[in-house]
């Protein structure tokens, strides 16, 4: 079943001449997390604005074509009712953080609050998001004097708290360290096994590879390519996108110029290593 | 009551910190000036006169909670907000001139009510330089009432000048995507700026 | 983890305090009583016995400290300025000395103290206020009587921006002076330096605002229906009702007498 469609989309941001997206045709099917990459200024942060239905309920402008978010016309969608179906998570971790809650517990059950969650469940519902993220030591702590890799994760937690089926993820470890990026990658991969319908924009392909079923790429506002992330990750033609490839395809097509070649271009590090150890005989 | 743009909610918080946040930098640097009304005429600029006035009444009654006497004075911030919005519309903001003539509209309400407040409430003799100055007219040979006006509409128009020029230039800056999402951004936005801009773009 | 924590959120919020724990409404009450009293009277030492009073309840409630720190410092400055310039400046017939172009005289000595006590207890009931109530619980209080609560979110979420953009103008005046900007000297340099410390940070509170718009729009923050609430305060009970009322029919009535007689 198709949870979003984009049919012949195009959307010009007010008081600007260009357009930001370009005749976007795509079907995103229920239960998939969709790779979002292209060069910085491609669209990716405003198509994630078209899909959480910020366009046209925030961002005015020209916006033509289609979008039905679960057989619904966006226009027609209420755009208060939006949230309760699409959770977003974006770059910013200090903007995430509603600044009028004083613990950690209380600003993960904001968002229940506002659907008009009945207290007991709500407790229960906020446990349960803490254990899943493993943030036990936090609860008690005041969330405005995070660091920004606690930050994300809280606002990771809000967000998945309020049981969205689906998630638009824009960047979410563009301002983070190493290791609070394999955290929050290790929370994006819980949502894609509870089922979640993910968009997730991310600049480091390798995570790409390692965590979508399909990739779209962008440039200029156009959908330049897309289809699964093995036949999109191992294209060559994304260098001229923008995009770098993941290490894997590099490494694989090096050994190809070596006369080497693997059996198939690898996109992700396990993929290689598999292949290098069927060749060796381990 | 119109329902409020979104993006104003969250631009009275801002505008309520500014306004604090302007005047403990003016003290920090000694500043003969208040420059505790940025927030305010920004907001009621962008956004209209209620969400300025909001902005303008709430930072008073913050301010109240250390210095109470600030209570009395909230119709002045409040009056600002409103005043800002009003001239917005009008497109005054839209150049340095026109803006700077407008701080003495804004001086005639904070020197002009003030006194009048510092009059009513405090007899003319307000706790602070301003109630020092009247005090010294009063010696002179003036009445409090004109002591009282002639001081605080002086201390007004110094502080009000600088805090409309720093406001324009604020206004100035604002990202062109953001005005678009603001009530009063249309009357702001700078159509040649918009359209220079979309040229280097293409 | 920790469930005394979590089950905490299932009771009322308790301070275990007599005064604390009085519903914030209630408080303001008793506090504005306390405000207009002196206003009404205006004598001198019915103030002192206001602010005396201030102390006395600030001390019940164990926020002694966090009263006197904010209030006598105020009260001071407040107070002993609006004393001196009544005493130095109003004319009377009553001349007690001559300092120069002064004259200090009986009506004005007076008229000083009398005013500046005046307004030294109304301070008092705001400071009062604000150390005995959490304004997270004041506007807890006011969603359930029915104020939106977008507009309880722009006042508590003022609260946190004057820290976080103070705290972010502390750390652009430490650059700003590392850069060589003067924030000393004439006066001229001051006012120059002002706008590049004001400027980013409002402009960039600005554009965060948007995001924290889409942010707070993600949380269900204009969800239709009504919002619950995890935290709850103690319900009114039946006694401090009745206290209340009590107080305010003793008050009303010592106005109508004032007036009347």
């Amino acid at each position: 079943m198709n949870c979003i469609s984009v049919k012949n989309v195009s959307y010009k941001y007010p008081y600007t001449e260009g357009f930001a997206l370009k005749e976007l045709n795509y079907e995103f099917e229920k239960g998939k997390c969709y790779g979002i990459i292209g060069a910085n200024g491609s669209g990716k942060t405003t198509f994630c604005n078209l899909l959480r239905g910020m366009i046209p309920h925030f961002f005015e402008g020209e916006l033509t074509g289609d979008v039905f978010i679960e057989e619904t016309d966006v226009r027609n969608w209420d755009s208060n009712l939006l949230s309760t179906k699409i959770g977003y998570i974006f770059q910013n971790p200090f903007t995430q953080i509603s600044g009028i809650k004083e613990t950690v517990f209380e600003e993960i059950a904001l968002g229940l609050e506002n659907l008009g969650m009945e207290k007991e469940a709500l407790i229960d519902r906020v446990i349960e998001v803490v254990k899943l993220l493993k943030l036990e030591q936090l609860i008690k702590k005041n969330p405005n004097n995070l660091s920004g890799g606690q930050k994300q994760r809280v606002a990771f937690a809000s967000i998945i708290a309020m049981n969205n089926d689906i998630i638009v993820i824009d960047e979410p470890t563009s301002q983070l360290d190493p290791e609070s990026t394999a955290e929050i990658f290790s929370i994006i991969n819980l949502l894609r096994n509870q089922g979640k319908t993910i968009f997730l924009v991310e600049h480091k392909v390798d995570l790409i590879a390692e965590y979508s079923d399909e990739v779209i790429v962008l440039k200029d506002g156009q959908i330049t390519l897309s289809g699964s992330t093995q036949e999109v990750l191992s294209n060559m033609d994304l260098l001229q996108m923008g995009v770098m490839l993941p290490q894997a395809s590099m490494l694989s097509y090096d050994m190809q110029k070596a006369n080497k070649q693997l059996d198939s271009i690898a996109i992700t590090k396990s993929q290689v290593i598999e292949q290098i150890k069927q060749r060796v005989g381990v | 009551m119109k329902k409020m743009n979104k993006l104003t909610i969250f631009l009275i918080p801002i505008g309520i910190a500014v306004n604090f946040i302007g005047g403990q930098i003016a003290l920090l640097l000694k500043l003969p000036l208040y420059l505790d009304s940025i927030g305010t005429i920004t907001v009621g600029a962008l956004c209209g006169g209620i969400p300025g006035a909001l902005v303008g009444a709430i930072t008073n009654v913050s301010i109240s909670v250390t210095n109470p006497t600030s209570l009395a004075y909230i119709w002045l911030n409040i009056g600002f907000g409103l005043l800002a919005g009003y001239l917005s519309k009008k497109g005054v903001f839209k150049k340095l001139w026109k803006t700077v003539i407008a701080g003495f509209g804004f001086a005639i309400i904070g020197g002009g009510v003030g006194s009048m407040i510092t009059i009513l409430l405090f007899d003319g003799l307000g706790a602070g330089t301003t109630g020092m100055i009247t005090g010294m007219l009063m010696t002179i040979g003036f009445s409090v009432q004109a002591g009282a006006f002639i001081s605080e509409l002086f201390a007004d128009l110094l502080d009000k000048i600088p805090t409309l020029i720093i406001v324009f230039f604020i206004l100035k800056s604002i990202p062109v995507r953001t005005l678009a999402k603001l009530p009063l951004g249309h009357v702001l936005i700078d159509m040649d700026k918009v359209q220079g801009a979309s040229r280097k773009v293409a | 983890m920790d469930y005394e924590f979590i089950n905490s959120f299932k009771k009322p919020q308790v301070q275990n305090n007599w005064f604390l724990d009085l519903n914030p409404l209630s408080k303001l009450n008793i506090i504005l009583i306390l405000a207009i009293i002196p206003i009404v009277v205006k004598r001198w030492e019915v103030s002192v016995v206001i602010i005396l009073f201030y102390f006395l309840i600030a001390a019940a409630s164990s926020r002694l400290k966090q009263f006197s720190k904010v209030y006598v410092r105020l009260a001071l400055l407040i107070g002993s300025l609006l004393f001196i310039m009544r005493a130095m400046f109003i004319p009377g017939e009553d001349v007690l000395m001559k300092i120069g172009f002064l004259t200090i005289t009986q009506e004005g000595v007076d008229h000083g103290l009398q005013f500046a006590t005046l307004v030294v207890a109304i301070c008092g009931a705001l400071v009062l206020y604000s150390v005995a109530t959490q304004a997270r619980d004041l506007m807890l209080v006011l969603e359930k009587k029915g104020v939106p609560h977008t507009a309880t979110y722009v006042i508590l979420s003022s609260l946190q921006s004057i820290i976080d953009l103070g705290n972010m103008s502390k750390l652009i005046m430490e650059s700003q002076k590392a850069r060589g900007i003067e924030t000393e000297g004439k006066v001229t340099n001051r006012i120059k330096s002002f706008f590049p410390i004001l400027g980013p940070l409002f402009l960039g509170a600005i554009s965060n605002s948007e995001e924290k718009a889409i942010a707070m729009d993600a949380r269900a923050f204009y969800a239709p229906g009504k919002n619950t609430h995890l935290r709850e305060l103690r319900p009114v009970s039946l006694s401090e009702k009745s206290v209340l009322i009590l107080i305010n029919l003793v008050f009303v009535g010592f106005i109508v007498w004032r007036v009347v007689g």
